[in-house]
C-alpha cells in the first residue's frame, strides 16, 4: 500500500517542507501531475447514523394519508416549506438544501431502502456499509474503500487515499485502500523530533502502528496551514462540530494532492422520544447538516463543479408518530445526491403510497427502490467504474439491481 | 508487552498496567490473576459521591431554575419590545442557600482514575470497563448527564462477580438505562395513561436487551417478540418531581402498563404487573444464545477478536452449567492457556489508556482535563455512538488520527511530568522485564526526561495489550 510504503525519508522530506512553511504540504506519495484534461471527481459519503426519518424530512404532503399519520407533530412551521414537487415538500430547517435543490445541484430519492428488512441499527448500517446483499456475515470491508481499489487504474481518477472524517475508520471505509483519518484538534502538535523517535521505534516493532503515524502526521502537515488549532474541539460528528468538520474536510479535499474519496458521520438521528421534527432536536440536527453543506461548499471553492456529495442513513422511521412523540426503527427512507457536479432539482420515488395495506408490515413506508441502485449509478457516472465490476467486485451479487442514469452532468 | 513473560499478561490483558506503588512484578503471575476474583470493585470509591437519585434531583432543580429564568428573561423581553412596564427578573445567582451542585461525569471520570491509583487489583475495574461498555449508556441524552457515573457504580459495579441475572436486572432498570433508551417515555397502548394521553409503546430499550444485553441478533427473536417486550417494559419510569423523596429512582407505574398476559419466544407470561419483567428476564438470562453472546463479547474484549471457538465454548458452557455465575465464567477465562499466549494485538482504548498512564505516574495527566483528552482520542467518556458501545476490534482504534493525537497528548503529559517521574525509574521498576530492548533503547537515548515519558507512553508495550 502506498501510504504503508511511505519509506523514512519522503516522510522527513515533508516535515521539512512544512518547517519551510509551505501552507499545503505535498503527499510524497501521490504523482505530481494531474491530468490535464477531463474532470477530476471528488465523492464524499456522508452517514446518517440512527435512522433518518425521512418522512420528515422530504415529506409527502400530497398524499393523502401523510396527515393523519403525522398528525402529532403537526406544527405552523410546516407552512414554511418549500415545495420540491406536487407531492413533496423539504423541511424547512433545510434553507440550504432548498437552493441547492432551486440550482439543480440537489437529487432526492424518497422510499429507498437496504436489502436489509429488520430493524437493527448495527445489522443495517453494516448492510449500508458493506454493500452485501445479505447480513449476518461479518464484513471485511465496504463498497466504499472497493469503489476506491478500482479507481486506481481509471484515467481520471488519480491515485490517491481515501479520508475518514472520523477517529476510526467505519465499515463504509475499511478495507485494502489505503485511507487515512481526520479529526478536530484539541491541543498542540507534537515536535518533529519525538516524532521521528516513535517513527523509528513503532518501524522496528510495529508497521500498523508505524503507519497510523505517517499517515497522521501527514494529514495534521497539511492542515497546519488551514486549520486554526482551538481549545477546545467538537466531535466531528456531532451537531455542534459536523459543520466545522465539513469546512475542514472541504479543505482537503480541494487541495490538488489531497484526497478524491471521504466517508464523514453524523450522529443523532434515532428520535425515538420527543423528535421535534419542525422546531425541536430533529430540526436542529438536520440544521446542522445542512449549514455542514453550505460550510463544505464554500471551502471547496471551484472543486464544488467536480463534487458528488452522497446522504445516506440506515433506515427510515415508522410512518406513525409513536407514543412518545417520536418514531420507532423503521423501513423505507430518504437519500441525497448533492454537489455541483450533480444533475439536480428533482425527486426520484417510485411512491408506494401511506395507506395501511401498502405500508411495509403494516407500520413502515414501504421501499421501492434499492439504494445499491443509487450507489451504483453514482459510482459509474461519477467515478467510470464499468457496470461488471459494480456487480461482482464493488457491490458483491447486484447484477439485478440497475445502475440508475442522469445522476450526474456528463 | 511480550507474551514470553506472563506478567505481561497479568498486568495488561487483565489489568491496568503496571503497579503504582513503584514494585517490580514478582511470583506467579496466573495465580495473581485469579486470586482478584471476587475482589471488590466498589472498595475505596469516594464515599462523597452523590447517589444516583440524589444527583438527577440536583441537576433537575439546576434545570428548572435555569428554565425559569429563560422564561422570565423571553417575558421581560416581550414586555419591553411592546413599551410596558417590566417586574424585576430574579438575578441568575440568588442570595440564600444555594442548591447543591450535581456531579459531573468529568468529575466522575477524575474520582474514578483516583480510585485506581489505590488499587494493586485491577480486574475488578478492567471488568468493570467492560461491562460499562456492554450495558451502554450516553449522556447524549441530558437527563442521563447525573445518572452515567451512578449507574457504574450502583447498577454494575456491586454486581461483577454475581450472577449474570442479578447484573442484568440492575443495569437494564436502573433510571440510567431507562432514560437512555427511552422507556420511560413508554406506555401501553390499552394502559389507563396510554388512553388517557393518546400514548403508546417506545421499543427502544426492548429491543437492545434481546440484541445487545442478552440473545444477540442471531438470537432468533421476531418484531412481534420486540413489540411483546416493549408491552412488558412499559410502565418501568422515572420520578422526576424533585420535591418527591424518590426523585430519580425507577418507579413501576402500573397505570403505564399494558395489561393483559404477553407472549414472548413462544411463552406465555401472566398478568403480575412489576414482577412480569423479573420473569421474562429469568428467561432471558437463562437461554442458551445469551450465554454464547455474554462469553463471546467478553473474550473479544480481553483476549483478541476472534478468540479461540473453544474458550468460547467452555465460557458458554460455564455460564449455562452455573446458572450464569459471572465469576465462575470469569475464572475460565483466566485460568485458559490460550489467554496467556494469544499475542497482544489489541489497541488499547482511550479510556483504558489513561488508567494505565495514570496508574504509571502516579497522578491524573492533567491539564488538559481528562475528559477532554478522551474526547480528543476519540472516545468522549459515557458518550458512546451507540446503544452497542465502542468498537471492540483488536486495531478498532489504530487510525492515523488516533495514534498521532495519542502522540500529541502524551508529550503534552511528559512536558508536565518531566520533574516528577524518571522514566528510567519506570523502566527499573514496575516495568521491569515487560519491555522491548527496542522501546529501552528509544527511551534511553531520549533527549529529555520529557520526550522519554512520552515515547514510553507512546511503547507498542503500553499501546497494546
Amino acid at each position: 500500500m502506498p501510504a504503508g510504503g511511505l519509506t523514512r525519508r519522503a516522510f522527513m522530506a515533508a516535515a521539512g517542507a512544512t518547517a519551510l512553511s509551505a501552507p499545503l504540504v505535498s503527499w510524497p506519495y501521490v504523482p505530481r501531475a494531474w491530468g490535464a484534461s477531463g474532470r477530476d471527481p471528488r465523492l464524499l459519503v456522508v452517514v446518517l447514523r440512527g435512522g433518518l426519518d425521512g418522512l420528515a424530512t422530504v415529506m409527502p404532503v400530497g398524499d393523502p394519508d401523510f396527515a393523519a399519520l403525522r398528525n402529532d407533530f403537526r406544527n405552523p412551521k410546516l407552512a414554511e416549506a418549500p415545495s420540491l414537487d406536487s407531492l413533496f415538500v423539504l423541511n424547512p430547517a433545510l434553507r440550504h438544501l432548498s437552493a441547492l435543490y432551486t440550482r439543480k445541484e440537489l437529487l432526492l430519492f424518497q422510499a429507498v431502502a437496504t436489502p436489509y428488512r429488520a430493524r437493527s441499527h448495527f445489522d443495517a448500517q453494516a448492510m449500508l456499509e458493506s454493500g452485501l446483499p445479505d447480513y449476518g456475515i461479518t464484513a471485511e470491508s465496504g463498497w466504499l474503500n472497493r469503489a476506491l481499489q478500482k479507481t486506481e487504474a481509471g484515467p481520471r481518477l488519480k491515485k490517491a487515499p481515501g479520508l475518514v472524517v472520523a477517529p476510526t475508520a467505519p465499515l463504509i471505509m475499511r478495507g485494502a485502500a489505503p485511507v487515512e483519518s481526520w479529526q478536530p484538534q484539541a491541543f498542540s502538535y507534537v515536535d518533529d523530533d519525538t516524532l521521528q523517535r516513535l517513527m523509528q521505534l513503532y518501524e522496528a516493532r510495529d508497521p500498523e502502528l508505524a503507519r497510523a503515524l505517517s499517515e497522521g502526521a501527514d494529514v495534521d502537515m497539511k492542515l497546519h496551514g488551514v486549520q486554526k488549532v482551538g481549545n477546545k474541539a467538537q466531535a466531528a460528528d456531532s451537531v455542534q462540530g459536523f459543520p466545522e468538520a465539513m469546512k475542514t474536510t472541504g479543505l482537503l479535499m480541494a487541495a490538488a494532492d489531497g484526497p478524491r474519496i471521504g466517508a464523514i458521520n453524523f450522529n443523532g438521528w434515532d428520535t425515538h422520544a420527543l423528535e421535534g421534527a419542525y422546531d425541536g432536536r430533529l430540526a436542529k440536527t438536520l440544521q446542522a447538516l445542512d449549514h455542514g453543506f453550505a460550510a463544505l461548499e464554500t471551502s471547496l471553492g471551484p472543486v464544488w463543479s467536480d463534487t458528488a456529495v452522497l446522504v445516506i442513513t440506515e433506515f427510515g422511521r415508522t410512518a406513525r408518530v409513536n407514543g412518545s412523540l417520536g418514531t420507532d426503527h423503521g423501513t423505507g427512507t430518504i437519500a441525497m445526491l448533492l454537489g455541483g457536479a450533480v444533475s439536480g432539482g428533482r425527486v426520484i420515488a417510485d411512491w408506494p403510497g401511506l395507506s395501511q395495506k401498502v405500508l411495509f408490515e403494516g407500520r413502515d413506508l414501504a421501499p421501492t427502490l434499492d439504494i445499491r441502485a443509487v450507489m451504483k449509478g453514482l459510482l459509474r457516472e461519477h467515478l467510470d467504474l464499468s457496470p461488471a465490476v459494480l456487480a461482482t467486485e464493488v457491490f458483491p451479487d447486484s447484477s439485478a439491481i440497475v445502475p440508475l442514469r442522469g445522476l450526474v452532468r456528463t | 508487552m511480550s507474551t514470553s513473560n506472563p506478567w505481561s499478561v497479568a498486568t495488561a490483558r487483565f489489568g491496568l498496567g503496571p503497579d503504582p506503588s513503584g514494585a517490580a512484578p514478582t511470583g506467579d503471575a496466573r495465580a495473581w490473576v485469579e486470586s482478584q476474583i471476587g475482589v471488590s470493585a466498589t472498595a475505596g470509591l469516594d464515599p462523597d459521591l452523590p447517589p444516583g437519585a440524589e444527583n438527577a434531583r440536583r441537576w433537575r432543580i439546576e434545570r428548572n431554575i435555569k428554565v425559569a429564568r429563560k422564561k422570565q428573561l423571553a417575558e421581560a423581553a416581550r414586555l419591553t419590545q411592546a413599551g410596558l412596564t417590566v417586574p424585576p427578573v430574579a438575578p441568575a445567582a440568588p442570595g440564600g442557600p444555594q442548591p447543591a451542585r450535581w456531579m459531573r461525569p468529568g468529575e466522575e471520570l477524575r474520582s474514578r482514575l483516583q480510585r485506581t491509583l489505590t488499587q494493586k487489583e485491577t480486574l475488578p475495574e478492567r471488568l468493570t470497563l467492560f461491562w460499562a461498555d456492554y450495558f451502554t449508556v450516553s449522556v447524549s441524552k441530558s437527563t442521563v448527564l447525573p445518572l452515567a457515573g451512578p449507574f457504574e457504580r450502583e447498577a454494575l459495579r456491586p454486581y461483577i462477580f454475581a450472577p449474570f441475572r442479578v447484573l442484568l436486572g440492575h443495569a437494564v432498570t436502573h433510571p440510567a438505562m431507562l432514560f437512555y433508551l427511552d422507556n420511560d417515555q413508554s406506555m401501553g397502548p390499552q394502559s389507563p395513561a396510554g388512553r388517557q394521553k393518546k400514548r403508546g409503546l417506545n421499543e427502544n430499550l426492548a429491543r437492545e436487551i434481546l440484541e445487545l444485553h442478552t440473545l444477540g441478533s442471531t438470537g432468533g427473536y421476531t418484531q412481534k417478540d420486540v413489540t411483546s417486550f416493549a408491552a412488558v417494559l412499559s410502565g418501568w419510569s422515572v420520578m422526576n418531581n424533585p420535591a418527591a423523596e424518590t426523585c430519580g429512582q425507577s418507579q413501576f407505574l402500573r397505570a403505564r402498563h399494558e395489561p393483559g398476559a404477553k407472549v414472548l419466544l413462544g411463552k406465555t407470561y401472566p398478568d403480575v404487573g412489576a414482577e412480569q419483567l423479573a420473569l421474562v428476564l429469568d428467561d432471558l438470562a437463562r437461554h442458551p444464545a445469551t450465554a454464547q453472546h455474554v462469553a463471546t463479547r467478553m473474550c473479544r474484549a480481553f483476549i483478541c477478536e476472534t478468540p479461540p471457538p473453544q474458550l468460547v465454548a467452555r465460557m458458554a458452557e460455564t455460564f449455562r452449567r452455573t446458572d450464569g455465575d459471572l465469576g465462575a465464567m470469569v475464572r475460565v477465562m483466566v485460568r485458559a492457556d490460550e489467554a496467556w499466549t494469544v499475542p497482544p494485538r489489541k489497541l488499547r482504548s482511550p479510556t483504558e489508556l489513561l488508567h494505565v498512564v495514570t496508574r504509571l505516574l502516579g497522578a491524573a495527566p492533567e491539564p488538559p482535563a481528562v475528559a477532554e483528552a478522551l474526547v480528543a482520542m476519540g472516545q468522549p467518556y459515557f458518550n458512546a455512538p451507540s446503544p452497542k458501545g465502542w468498537p471492540d476490534e483488536d486495531n478498532a482504534w489504530t487510525t492515523a488520527d488516533g495514534i498521532k493525537t495519542r502522540l500529541d497528548w502524551a508529550r503534552g503529559v511528559g512536558a508536565r511530568f518531566q520533574h516528577r517521574v524518571d522514566a528510567r525509574r519506570l523502566m527499573e521498576g514496575p516495568l521491569h522485564g515487560l519491555l522491548s530492548d527496542e522501546t529501552r533503547t528509544t527511551v534511553l537515548q531520549a533527549e529529555s526526561q520529557e520526550q522519554a515519558l512520552a515515547l514510553l507512553i507512546m511503547s507498542p508495550e503500553l499501546q497494546r495489550r
